[in-house]
């Protein structure tokens, strides 16, 4: 067997070659060097050698359409493997640079990882859709039966994209008092948790749920004023 | 306009009637008070608003979830998602079942298919020769030209094997070790090859790949500690590949 210093100076064509030949070795469970792929890898990743990426999609993208296939959020997804699979292969490219190579000392590793990066890109688009399914949810305006209203304001579907999602977020928190009202919007906003849930989960903290009612008015009152915020949240916006 | 029945609703009681959580004189007063129905309405709206704004806006990525789950993550971030996950039952839940993924699919790769050969996907001429026997030297009358390196300083000359294919010849000796009677090495030496023309020497038996050596910059190549038997020997280039079998050592 090549000392790993020898892998450095193999030409890829040979890295490529002996990774194929191992893989196929690898999936007849025979013994076999998974160094060659993992070579393969580092010349793709640390190096940018793109016909060293190329191999590394063709190779490994039956494997991960099998991972996209065995997913228990894809039958449900509406979409195609092959969706799922160039976004798994984007986001290990953009994800995992030079510089975190060093975390993935062998094949095994990295391949743990193009599978993290497929439940990810799976992930996300569940999360997506059930945002959007939550926003729908409020979005219905009962207006024929005005009793039925509340909870229901009629907000047009409009969600900001992450970024600002995010830059939102960091504005409001911005504008409250003190900890416990930065850890009560959490609580009633992030993690969609309802005053009595609150003070269920976390009674040391909010122990009384009419306090968490008078802070929770408070933190809207104060934003409903906010002159950059008020537009945002007035129901005439 | 204004409330009908006096003192109005407080903000309080109308956010809680929006959480289904009013009591039934709350919910009688707004029935019939038109002020205190819009006043509801208008605290439901801003209410929603962050609401949908911020659904789940402070929860890691999956991805980074999942490099939490991998210890990939630096201290710092690490300790937050950790923090995260002590509120946060939808990240519990993702973690568990990418826990769960992993470890079902962890790469046993045991029925996944291969792709198509490489060769192709690269662009490259491919070729694949099989090298036969053209001469064979007694150690004695190889001086002249240019013989494997080590050849020689193992005790009494070798045989020398001379193979031949396309523009190549590759002459192998199989020199005994001296401490080791029954052990042989393989040594060779590609002749013909271009410059800055790279192979790697390969050696099989039973089709079971045994050991693997770089050809160095004198195209010279060693096998060391071999039993006897039969072996193949593959010397791999970039664009071709030449196979020695049947190589009795």
């Amino acid at each position: 067997m090549p000392h790993d210093a020898d892998l450095l100076t193999l030409p890829l064509a040979v890295v490529v070659q002996r990774c194929q030949e191992e893989s196929e070795r690898f999936f007849q469970q025979a013994l076999n060097d998974p160094r060659y792929c993992h070579e393969v890898f580092r010349r793709a990743i640390v190096h940018h050698t793109g016909n060293a990426w190329a191999f590394v999609y063709r190779q490994y993208t039956p494997l991960v359409v099998s991972w996209v296939e065995r997913h228990a959020s894809f039958a449900s997804s509406g979409e195609d493997p092959a969706y799922f699979v160039n976004r798994a292969f984007e986001k290990m490219w953009s994800a995992l640079g030079p510089e975190k190579f060093a975390n993935f000392p062998d094949l095994k590793s990295l391949l743990r990882y193009l599978q993290l990066c497929t439940s990810s890109v799976i992930v996300d688009h569940v999360r997506a859709r059930e945002h959007v399914h939550f926003a729908s949810t409020l979005s219905i305006n009962h207006q024929d039966d005005p009793d039925l209203s509340y909870g229901n304001p009629g907000i047009e579907v409009s969600i900001l994209d992450e970024l600002e999602r995010q830059q939102f977020w960091q504005r409001i928190q911005q504008r409250l008092k003190s900890e416990a009202e930065q850890r009560l919007l959490y609580y009633r906003f992030a993690l969609d948790l309802m005053p009595r849930e609150i003070c269920t989960r976390f009674p040391d903290e909010f122990p009384d749920v009419k306090e968490v009612y008078k802070m929770l008015q408070k933190i809207l009152d104060r934003l409903g004023r906010d002159p950059e915020l008020k537009k945002f949240l007035s129901q005439d916006a | 306009m204004a409330c009908i029945t006096p003192p109005a609703l407080t903000d309080e009681q109308l956010l809680a009637l929006i959480d289904g959580a009013a009591t039934d004189d709350v919910v009688a007063h707004v029935q019939q008070c038109a002020d205190c129905r819009s006043r509801a309405n208008a605290l439901a709206h801003r209410q929603g608003q962050l609401a949908i704004q911020f659904y789940r806006v402070a929860c890691p990525s999956p991805l980074e979830l999942g490099e939490y789950h991998l210890d990939l993550l630096p201290a710092e971030r690490r300790l937050a998602v950790a923090e995260h996950l002590t509120t946060c039952a939808d990240c519990e839940q993702e973690i568990q079942a990418l826990q769960d993924y992993l470890l079902d699919l962890a790469p046993t790769l045991a029925s996944a298919p291969t792709s198509e050969p490489v060769r192709e996907s690269l662009g490259q001429r491919w070729q694949s020769l099989v090298a036969t026997v053209v001469d064979t030297l007694s150690g004695a009358a190889t001086g002249g030209g240019r013989m494997p390196a080590l050849a020689g300083m193992r005790g009494e000359p070798e045989e020398q094997l001379v193979y031949g294919v396309d523009d190549l010849q590759i002459i192998i000796a199989m020199p005994p070790e001296p401490k080791q009677s029954r052990r042989k090495g393989i040594l060779g030496l590609i002749l013909g090859l271009e410059a800055g023309e790279q192979f790697e020497a390969q050696l099989y038996q039973s089709d079971a790949i045994l050991m693997t050596t770089i050809v160095d910059e004198g195209d010279n190549f060693v096998f060391e500690h071999l039993m006897p038997g039969l072996y193949t020997l593959v010397l791999r280039g970039a664009d071709r590949e030449i196979r020695i079998e049947n190589l009795n050592v």
